[in-house]
């Protein structure tokens, strides 16, 4: 036990250092801003404040820069080294098994309490878009981004010489070098951050599909190690589809790693780079103002090339002066600040770019809706096949989340596929705060990753079928108008025309629509119930879950009315005495038996006919003496006259005239004698109209 | 017990690998507090186009310390300090109580300047280049700032300048930040950020 603080105190002199919790911090946020994450967020969560979204008093920016500062917490940090070149995962960690391999690592549920693994990442994230409370919620979003930040972090680390060759290095070093060009020469530095995504040093497309490794077999884990390095293929690591542990672990030395081709411990023997991949060069640099020509170990061959690797040893003169034996002395190589900074032009707008795809990665899952409640598609629009369930949620007004009662399907979706026919009874109880508004929550595997989460801000319009029937005799009523209204907004939601059958198919709000039948009578009508009608939308009835069949189908029976009124038989012609023709001629001609013919004529004017209202005492003038035509009196109908068929809701006030003539004639059209009848009618006459359904 | 043993052995073998190859510092690259410690840090922030002086700017200062671990040497906040630019566009910073009462391996300050509608500095400021720890001290330098025009320049400067990136209670310890980021947020469309309940 005693050995233990003695070591403890030991270790004070020694420390690793990954890139600077605020050279995290700008990796992080810059990735973040060249990621699909904040187009993610507005476009599939519906959060238009993206990145900048505040939650518990931190925007989601603040929550993935904090969450790459945090995970250098003592102890967390031992785990973030992985040495691509040893035969197992299991013993790639600092020291091999002093920590655990950050690809480990960043897979393993058991870290701490709590765990940021990407699996409990992924449950967060999963909680953001499903708990019920809306500050649960928010909870769970701000530790998604947090953990991502801790993920974002280990590639990061990555791209560090020191984490990818298992090298516990001491003092000033490549990571505090980077931070100090952070603060000296900051324009360098964000020339770094700011290079285009699709730079050299992105990974490369398809990464994701490289076959996983047991170990960790979340694809997260080939942005770090693709196993593609063997440590006898330098070559490999400018290719495609690379680790970005096994680009820097062949490229580039860390402190106390330089040239140890030879050495015996495996744990610290890296094949690349060693002398034959170099060649000597000299640089101009500033030292104290002046400029002195130094002299360098500039990377020539064995993967990546043309940058300077190392400074040649300060004893290398003496030793070839006196040709003293390189086997016996050793003429140490080290880095300084010019070396730095070429390694730094590689490998940060790599550790952006790897930890821009691993964020774009978390992201990748993508749903698309079309249709209504009544048939609903789903369709993957992801690259990669999807397996699982997809859950509907909703929010009430008091924005708990709550799962959409049946509205749940299991199923695999290559890209591109649908599920298609899915049907959604809109919730009522508690009523949504936006009626139509849902979260689709994937959750199930996404391609090779089992567990994966995605979701999306849908708007899914409740539908239904309206029927028109006309009363009488349940023909269906064609080529009719319907509207769906709002009754809250009184906006139109729909509109739609009735087929061969009689239906129309509509979208609607449950519990806050009505139905408008603008032409299907003479007179606009609002559906009040059954086979009533009103002609205001106050008195609309309100259409309800409960009156959709299982089909989802309102039949309405319409009364088609017209207007009644009685009209005296002339005498002599068998005409009507009147009729509402403003200049109206009838003529007919029936044969006698006596081979000749009767011939009527009629002629009908109008001076005035004047509808009016018994119950309200409206008039409604339908013609007079220079009207082309003359309506019926069903014009100046209400929709609630529906209601009363076969009852007296007005009169006709009219002033008419009519002149009857009935001729005998003969077959070739001659008069033969005098008019049978020749009578003349002007009056003044007030009419009952009753509503009829003829 | 063995367990432990064994975190030990391969805690010293650590150190036997770790070697001596200990890198120096660059000379000048020292970023711990020097024998100047305690003495204020001045500024002049300017309009880069009109060099006009530029009145209300917060501007922030942050000292973190370096805390040593095995294996491992962290940076954690030690405190933060705000200030406002004058009329004429000037600030002097008073540090005294903080430099010098701070621990061993305190750090130079970083600093912020915000001005709402303008490139920030070290984000998007124009001039002067060199070490930013360093610009503030003795007799202070002019920074130009640039008046931004886009709103996605606007959104990655607000970014940077996060209050929550210089301390974890911003609102009580940096409300003038806090009050200008929050301007700047509700003039691009975002919500002002709100005291967490217990800062």
């Amino acid at each position: 036990m005693r050995v233990l603080p003695i070591c403890a105190m030991a270790l004070v002199a020694v420390q690793v250092e990954a890139y600077e919790v605020d050279t995290h911090k700008e990796f992080v946020s810059i990735a973040a801003r060249r990621s699909t994450v904040e187009q993610r967020l507005q476009e599939d969560l519906g959060l238009p404040s993206g990145l900048g979204m505040d939650i518990r008093g931190s925007s989601l920016d603040d929550w993935l820069t904090s969450g790459a500062a945090k995970e250098d917490n003592f102890p967390r940090f031992l785990n973030h080294f992985h040495n691509p070149l040893v035969p197992s995962w299991t013993e790639a960690g600092l020291g091999g098994s002093v920590g655990q391999s950050a690809i480990l690592w960043a897979q393993n549920p058991g870290q701490s309490a709590p765990s940021w693994s990407w699996r409990d990442v992924r449950q967060t994230y999963l909680d953001a878009l499903t708990k019920s409370a809306s500050s649960d919620r928010d909870r769970a979003l701000a530790s998604t981004f947090e953990g991502l930040g801790r993920q974002m972090h280990f590639v990061q680390d990555a791209a560090s010489p020191a984490h990818a060759r298992n090298d516990p290095h001491v003092l000033f070093n490549y990571e505090s070098a980077i931070d100090g060009l952070r603060l000296r020469e900051s324009a360098t530095f964000a020339g770094w951050l700011d290079g285009a995504p699709d730079t050299p040093g992105a990974p490369d497309a398809g990464w994701q599909t490289l076959d996983g490794n047991p170990l960790a077999p979340i694809a997260i884990a080939r942005l770090i190690d693709a196993d593609r390095y063997t440590g006898a293929n330098p070559a490999v690591t400018t290719g495609a589809l690379i680790g970005l542990a096994e680009y820097t672990n062949a490229n580039f030395f860390s402190e106390d790693r330089i040239f140890t081709e030879n050495d015996t411990n495996p744990q610290t023997r890296f094949p690349f780079p060693n002398r034959n991949s170099v060649v000597e060069q000299d640089v101009d640099v500033q030292v104290g103002g002046a400029t002195v020509k130094r002299r360098y170990l500039v990377k020539a061959g064995d993967g990546a090339t043309g940058y300077r690797l190392a400074t040649v040893g300060f004893l290398r003169d003496y030793h070839r002066r006196f040709g003293l034996d390189p086997g016996r002395f050793r003429e140490t190589s080290s880095l300084d600040e010019a070396v730095y900074r070429d390694y730094a032009e590689r490998l940060v707008p790599r550790a952006v770019a790897y930890s821009t795809a691993l964020l774009d990665y978390f992201f990748r899952g993508r749903l698309f809706v079309s249709g209504d409640d009544r048939s609903m598609l789903i369709r993957n629009s992801s690259d990669e096949p999807m397996n699982g369930t997809f859950t509907l949620y909703y929010d009430d007004a008091a924005d708990v989340r709550r799962p959409v009662p049946g509205a749940s399907w299991t199923g695999a979706l290559a890209p591109g596929a649908r599920l298609t026919d899915l049907q959604v009874v809109a919730p009522t109880s508690p009523a949504p705060k936006e009626p139509g508004k849902y979260m689709l929550v994937f959750r199930g595997a996404l391609g090779a990753e089992p567990d994966a989460v995605a979701g999306t801000q849908v708007s899914i319009e409740s539908a239904l079928f309206a029927r028109l029937l006309r009363r009488k005799d349940g023909m269906p009523i064609r080529s009719a108008t319907v509207h769906t209204i709002d009754r809250a907004t009184g906006e139109p939601v729909t509109i739609g025309t009735t087929d061969q059958d009689g239906r129309v198919k509509l979208i609607w709000r449950p519990g806050r629509t009505i139905l408008f039948i603008p032409a299907v009578n003479v007179f606009p009508m609002y559906w009040a119930g059954g086979a009533s009608f009103v002609s205001a939308a106050e008195g609309a009835h309100l259409i309800q879950a409960g009156d959709l069949d299982p089909q989802g189908q309102v039949t309405i029976p319409i009364p088609i009315v017209d207007a009644q009124w009685p009209e005296d038989v002339e005498a002599c012609t068998g005409q009507p005495k009147f009729a509402h023709f403003p200049d109206g001629l009838f003529q007919e001609s029936t044969p006698r038996p006596d081979g000749n013919f009767d011939r009527v004529n009629v002629t009908y004017q109008v001076n005035l006919i004047t509808f009016i209202r018994d119950d309200d005492g409206r008039e409604t003038i339908l013609c007079g003496i220079d009207s082309g035509s003359c309506p019926t009196p069903a014009a100046g109908f209400v929709a609630e006259d529906v209601n009363r068929v076969g009852q007296v809701v007005g009169h006709l006030v009219r002033d008419l005239f009519s002149r009857h003539v009935k001729q005998i004639i003969g077959p070739g059209g001659s008069a033969i004698g005098d008019p049978v009848c020749e009578n003349e009618y002007r009056e003044s006459d007030v009419v009952g109209v009753t509503v009829v359904e003829p | 017990m063995k367990q432990r043993m064994r975190v030990v052995i391969a805690v010293i073998g650590l150190l036997i690998m770790s070697g001596g190859a200990s890198a120096q510092i660059p000379e000048g690259w020292d970023r711990l507090l020097g024998p100047s410690r305690g003495r204020p840090y001045r500024g002049l922030i300017i309009d880069s186009d009109t060099k006009a002086p530029l009145a209300g700017a917060v501007v922030v200062a942050r000292w973190v310390r370096e805390r040593v671990y095995p294996f491992q040497v962290n940076t954690e906040h030690y405190a933060v300090r705000e200030t406002v630019t004058d009329d004429e566009g000037r600030f002097v910073m008073e540090v005294k109580d903080i430099e010098e009462s701070a621990p061993r391996r305190t750090r130079k300050p970083e600093f912020l300047v915000f001005l709402p509608g303008y490139g920030s500095f070290p984000h998007g400021y124009t001039a002067p280049k060199g070490f930013l720890a360093e610009l503030f001290e003795g007799p202070g330098t002019t920074i130009e700032l640039p008046r931004l025009s886009s709103r996605k320049e606007r959104l990655d400067v607000l970014y940077g300048a996060s209050p929550h990136r210089f301390s974890e209670t911003p609102h009580k310890t940096l409300p003038k930040l806090i009050q200008a980021v929050n301007s700047e947020r509700i003039m691009l469309g975002l919500s002002p950020f709100m005291p967490p309940e217990k800062e």
